[in-house]
Formats: structure tokens, C-alpha cells, sequence
């Protein structure tokens, strides 16, 4: 009886080490790769707009593509405040191109995915204008799924891969 | 006792060991990597206000003047407030609340 049992605890761990561990420690990894390509993608895809001044379709249709490519789904976000020409307070030597000095109202993902779509495909930024990307990803990752198995810390809703980055764009995009 | 059960209390040893010690590493790992992202963010928006700075300096005509600089350099330390508050997705705060996360940052790193 003994033996038995000692048997099946030896069988169970064998298991756990031989399968469980190498799985989740490289679906760990995995997530590390995934995670540094997301975080560079999204840092070239913004320093490009703050460069150039304009968000074309085919930057963002490869940013997508480069993203995609980790194997998950993700949620991109893109934020542009565009510095508003009218004065934010009265000064006495009136000029409206200051950064940072104006007020500024933003835009939105669907609305610069609306202009993308239609014309010649361009979102155009000024000099001034802040533009934010931000990208989590929407399905659960395998490491997600093991972690949830094993110690149900990570909710359904939760992400794991995520990046984000910002700046003020320095050039005219017209 | 056979090889079997001394195998199985020295896995039984050595596993709980072995994952209090991954899950140190992991946090110093983390620590590091937070610390790296806060670095990142304000070096992003320190250069954003030097360039706004460059850019208001280069596309004024009265850039010399002594109020014109200071104007500026307002201008400029706000582009800061704004870039960082762009980096944390903290968009519509108040620049006291910018001023209270900066301050806690370089707490962070003393």
C-alpha cells in the first residue's frame, strides 16, 4: 500500500517537473519576447509620427502587422492632442504657436482610424501636438492560462503584455 | 528506506526552495524594470520640453527679450507636465498632481 502510494506521488511530480515547469517557464519567455516587440513597435511607430508630423495607413497597417505578429490580439490606442490654435489666455504679445502654452482638445482611435480610412489615408498632426499610443493585449496568453490554472491570480480581463509611448510631435505633417 | 522515497523527500525539499527563489528573482527583475520605464518616461518628457523650448525659441522673433525667455521657459516646463502626464495615461490632472507624482518619483530613486 505504501509503495503504491509513494509511487503515484513519485509519478505526479515527475509529471509536474517534466511537463508543468519547462511549459510554464517558456510560455514565461515567450510573453518577455512578446512584450519587447510590442514596446519597440510602439516606440517606432510614435517617434515616426512625432518625426514625419502625420499617422499614415501603411505605418499603422505594419505596426499592426509587427504586433500581430507575437502570436496575440491587441487593443491599440491612439491618443492625439492637438494644440488648439486659439490663445488658452490672454497675453500681451499674442502668438499662437507656443507649445505649450495653448489649450489643446484630443482625438481620438476611431476618429484617426476614420480618417485613415477615407481620402488619402492620412492623419495629419502640427508642430506642438502631443500623440500617445498605447497596445494590451485581449486574449489570454498560455503562461495567463497556466497562472490562472495554478494560483487564479490574474483575472479573465486582465493583461499581460502591454506598452505605451508618448510625445510631442516636431514637425508640420502638411 | 528505498531510492524512491529518499527521491521524493529531497524533490520535496529542494521545490519550495526552488520557487522561493524564482519568485525573488522575479521581483528584483520587475524592480529593475519599473525602475527602467519611470528613467525612460522622464528622460521622454525632459526632451520634449527642450525641444518645445528649441522650437518656441527658433519660432519667435522677440525670443531675446528678457520676458519673452521667461514665457518660454513656462511654456516649456509645462510641455514637461504635459508629455509626463501623457506617459503615466494620466490626461486631464492637474499640474499640482504632476508636480505631487514627480516628487514622489525622486523619492522612488533616493
Amino acid at each position: 500500500m505504501s509503495d503504491t502510494l509513494i509511487t503515484v506521488i513519485a509519478i505526479a511530480l515527475a509529471a509536474v517537473l517534466m511537463f508543468v515547469f519547462p511549459l510554464m517557464t517558456i510560455s514565461d519567455r515567450n510573453d518577455d519576447v512578446a512584450q519587447l516587440t510590442v514596446e519597440t513597435a510602439t516606440t517606432e511607430f510614435v517617434d515616426k509620427i512625432r518625426s514625419t508630423g502625420k499617422i499614415t495607413k501603411g505605418n499603422y497597417d505594419k505596426f499592426v502587422e509587427t504586433i500581430s505578429s507575437t502570436g496575440n490580439t491587441y487593443n491599440v490606442e491612439m491618443q492625439v492632442d492637438v494644440k488648439d490654435t486659439n490663445l488658452g489666455k490672454k497675453v500681451s504679445q499674442a502668438a499662437n504657436d507656443k507649445i505649450g502654452e495653448n489649450v489643446s482638445y484630443s482625438i481620438y482611435t476611431s476618429q484617426i482610424e476614420e480618417a485613415l480610412e477615407s481620402g488619402t489615408g492620412t492623419y495629419y498632426c502640427k508642430e506642438g501636438d502631443i500623440v500617445s499610443a498605447s497596445v494590451k493585449n485581449t486574449n489570454q496568453t498560455i503562461s495567463q492560462q497556466l497562472k490562472n490554472f495554478f494560483y487564479s491570480v490574474t483575472g479573465n480581463d486582465s493583461y499581460t503584455i502591454a506598452a505605451q509611448h508618448a510625445g510631442v510631435v516636431t514637425a508640420n505633417g502638411k | 528506506m528505498k531510492i524512491q522515497g529518499l527521491a521524493i523527500i529531497a524533490i520535496i525539499i529542494i521545490l519550495p526552495m526552488s520557487i522561493i527563489l524564482n519568485a525573488y528573482s522575479q521581483n528584483q527583475i520587475k524592480t529593475l524594470e519599473l525602475q527602467t520605464q519611470y528613467d525612460s518616461k522622464l528622460n521622454n518628457a525632459t526632451y520634449d520640453a527642450i525641444k518645445a523650448f528649441q522650437l518656441n525659441m527658433s519660432n519667435s522673433s522677440t525670443s531675446d527679450l528678457t520676458n519673452s525667455k521667461m514665457r518660454d521657459l513656462n511654456a516649456s516646463v509645462n510641455t514637461f507636465y504635459n508629455s509626463l502626464s501623457n506617459h503615466f495615461n494620466m490626461y486631464g490632472y492637474r499640474k499640482r498632481c504632476y508636480k505631487k507624482l514627480c516628487t514622489c518619483s525622486s523619492l522612488y530613486f533616493i
